[in-house]
């Protein structure tokens, strides 16, 4: 009975440990919803960043919470966008490898900036930068916008503190955002989040507009890679509460 | 014969619901958007928050004027790098100020990124990296409609880590540079 229970156990430990160790970097999964509208900014508020996002050093390729805003897309060219939000993850996941000393800066659980820009010849030039301590719990707010006293400039703010300011020098038009997508990104097949994790408080900077409104329309699914089954529900503005998006996984 | 029938049996048990869930689903969400029967949780009924004006100057730098420091106080060139992936060629690093960097990413590629939390004076380790073969870096794109572009071409890469506390503050990956 005993040889019988200690097999079971050897087994379960040696099946778990397998399971560990199978984390592996994948294409980019996403759950996401979009917002078509010529825009000069977006703002939301996540909840449970980055606690909400199951990941770790084992796990360490990028999993985030994130808005994109995408410039018009070039024919034939990679696409172009800023990007702001909080996530769990390697810096610079194809550069560095990750180390396992306890002085280790690698492995990043924090806001982030990132952009992509092309140039004339279709080169692209990618940026990520860390903002601000690691480790962040709770809810926070996460802003984009143009600084319309200059052209092609963006700033970025986290929870009302100035983060990056960007002047882009790219071959294409950056002072309109086209589309605006907020959604989870993972690209490691072990990542998972916590069910129903939320982002709210949606504004935007519509172009023609005097500055931020709250956006009042619906936002679809934004249809990508999604081999998990990892969905979203949308919940416009009703009766003075907030829009919403609810992040589900089976 | 009994099998068939079982099989036929079968699909129609799944055939129906399954039809008419999607069928009710299209008219609660004419855009098929949401999850049948989802409904807006308790703690998401929170009521409108105005936006406030953006920040537009650095309130406190979480990486302040080092400067005076002495060099000895700063991590190693070896501890700012760390391990490269392979395919991944070392250029050089300098000990240089973050003022410094922007200035040379500016010359580099013509980009102008400014940094809130970091003060022009501090000291931070510049470390140039080529990636001759090139690099992965992930793409995005506006839907799936769109071809993912491959992988970034001959790379250069500008790594800039904190000199004294060997934060990883930022990377560049410049593409046929």
């Amino acid at each position: 009975m005993n040889k019988k229970l200690i097999a079971a156990f050897v087994l379960t430990v040696s099946i778990l440990g397998v399971t560990k160790v199978n984390a592996s970097q994948t294409s980019s999964q996403y759950t996401q919803r979009y917002i078509i509208q010529d825009m000069y900014g977006a703002a939301f508020t996540a909840n449970g960043q980055t606690e909400d996002l199951i990941s770790s050093p084992a796990t360490p390729y990028p999993l985030n919470k994130a808005m994109w805003i995408f410039f018009p897309q070039q024919t034939n060219r990679p696409g172009e966008w800023v990007e702001l939000g909080g996530g769990k993850g390697l810096t610079a996941t194809s550069v560095t490898i990750p180390n396992p000393q306890l002085e280790d800066q690698t492995y990043w659980n924090g806001h982030y900036f990132t952009y992509q820009r092309v140039t004339a010849d279709g080169s692209r030039w990618y940026y990520e930068g860390r903002i601000g301590s690691a480790n962040p719990t709770g809810s926070h707010r996460y802003k984009l916008e143009r600084d319309l006293t200059q052209p092609n400039r963006w700033k970025s703010s986290v929870d009302n503190v100035a983060a990056f300011f960007i002047t882009i020098a790219g071959a294409s038009n950056y002072n309109v955002g086209k589309q605006l997508n907020i959604g989870i990104e993972s690209q490691d097949n072990q990542h998972s989040f916590t069910n129903g994790t939320s982002v709210e408080n949606i504004w935007s900077y519509p172009v023609g507009a005097s500055g931020f409104q709250n956006y009042t329309g619906t936002a679809p699914v934004a249809a990508e890679n999604n081999n998990r089954g990892w969905y979203s529900g949308w919940f416009p503005v009703q009766n003075g509460s907030q829009n919403a998006i609810q992040f589900l996984r089976p | 014969m009994k099998k068939l029938l079982f099989l036929g049996i079968l699909a129609i048990g799944i055939t129906i619901p399954t039809t008419s869930l999607l069928a009710q689903n299209s008219v609660d969400n004419p855009d098929n958007s949401d999850p049948p029967g989802l409904r807006r949780p308790p703690e998401l009924n929170k009521p409108i928050i105005p936006e406030p004006p953006s920040p537009t100057t650095p309130t406190e730098y979480l990486y302040p004027d080092n400067s005076a420091k002495p060099v000895l106080q700063m991590i190693t060139k070896e501890r700012a790098i760390g391990q490269l992936r392979q395919g991944l060629n070392l250029k050089n690093a300098r000990l240089v100020t973050y003022a410094d960097y922007i200035k040379f990413k500016t010359k580099l590629g013509g980009d102008i990124i400014e940094n809130a939390q970091v003060h022009p004076n501090r000291r931070v380790w510049l470390i140039e990296i080529d990636a001759p073969n090139g690099i992965d870096v992930a793409q995005r794109v506006r839907d799936e409609k769109t071809p993912h572009p491959e992988k970034f071409k001959k790379s250069k890469v500008l790594m800039v880590v904190d000199a004294e506390t060997g934060d990883r503050l930022s990377i560049d990956i410049a593409e046929n540079q």
